[in-house]
């Protein structure tokens, strides 16, 4: 974690070979790492965001990945936790299920400045060899220091 | 081409920025200039009102309304969902691209009822299916 800064993911926020079948266990899977590292201060609460903007429209998208997502008042910085699979988790998207699950939080009433950092990981997410490299990581920190090396202000 | 394109979605972290991504990606592979302005969460900058008056036409990608979209009043425009873009954006900028040709865009309104995109329209009357059901369906 770079000096005075919180990184906006860290390897316990990574899980590689989630096991989970459902979109809504993959996402309780990642929400309960963001609780130990202390991103997330009430894990339901959260969940309850998240599935309020899922249930308006799903968040998987072509090129196996599914976006859960809140700004939510139970998260205490910008945060993503990555979970991988093989299998695939079904979320919704018309090409396949996700084998990449990136579950984003942001603070509610955050200012600009706090959310370019979630904009900048947005933008990579459309990118292929990005989603590649991610998914041919063997580790949690390797998934980790790409987010680090790869998503820059 | 020039085109000029706003982004929204309904949380305002995630997808906005991934359309804008996948539109500017997808312009350069076709040939295109795009500027695309983001009206997400993490502040949104106006784009330059010359950038406007010099494209050929604007592409709204928005799930909310499009902020000052008087701005944009006399352009041809296509208004689709964030998620026609993340889906395939290529495909959407060269539907665009043809019926703007075809002269078969609508023009945003010179005065807007209020300022959103509650004034944007589907162009009526000019149905195609298959390309403006994949656009506006």
């Amino acid at each position: 974690m770079a000096t005075g800064k919180i990184a906006l993911t860290t390897a316990e926020l990574v899980i590689v070979g989630l096991e989970a079948d459902t979109k809504e266990h993959a996402t309780r899977l990642l929400a309960e790492r963001m609780v130990a590292a202390g991103r997330v201060t009430e894990i339901e609460g959260y969940l309850e965001d998240v599935r309020l903007r899922e249930d308006q429209m799903n968040t998987g998208l072509p090129g196996g990945i599914g976006i859960p997502h809140a700004r939510s008042a139970f998260v205490t910085h910008p945060t993503v936790a990555i979970g991988t699979s093989h299998r695939g988790v079904d979320f919704g998207a018309h090409d396949g299920p996700a084998h990449l699950i990136f579950l984003i939080g942001a603070p509610d009433g955050s200012d600009d400045a706090h959310l370019h950092i979630l904009a900048a990981l947005a933008r990579k997410l459309v990118h292929e060899d990005f989603r590649q490299m991610l998914r041919e990581a063997d580790s949690a920190k390797v998934i980790a220091d790409i987010i680090k090396k790869e998503v820059k202000l | 081409m020039r085109i000029v394109a706003v982004t929204s979605c309904i949380t305002g972290i995630a997808h906005t920025y991934m359309a804008a991504e996948a539109l500017e990606q997808a312009a350069k592979k076709l040939g295109h200039d795009i500027t695309v302005e983001t009206q997400g969460s993490a502040g949104s900058t106006a784009m330059p009102k010359a950038t406007i008056d010099a494209a050929d036409f604007c592409l709204f990608a928005n799930d909310l309304d499009v902020k000052d979209i008087a701005r944009f009043a006399g352009k041809p425009f296509v208004h689709v969902s964030v998620s026609t873009v993340l889906n395939d954006a290529a495909s959407v900028l060269a539907d665009c691209i043809a019926a703007f040709s075809a002269g078969a865009l609508a023009r945003v309104d010179a005065v807007p009822s209020s300022e959103s995109a509650t004034a944007v329209s589907t162009p009526s009357g000019k149905k195609k299916r298959g390309f403006f059901s994949r656009l506006f369906g």
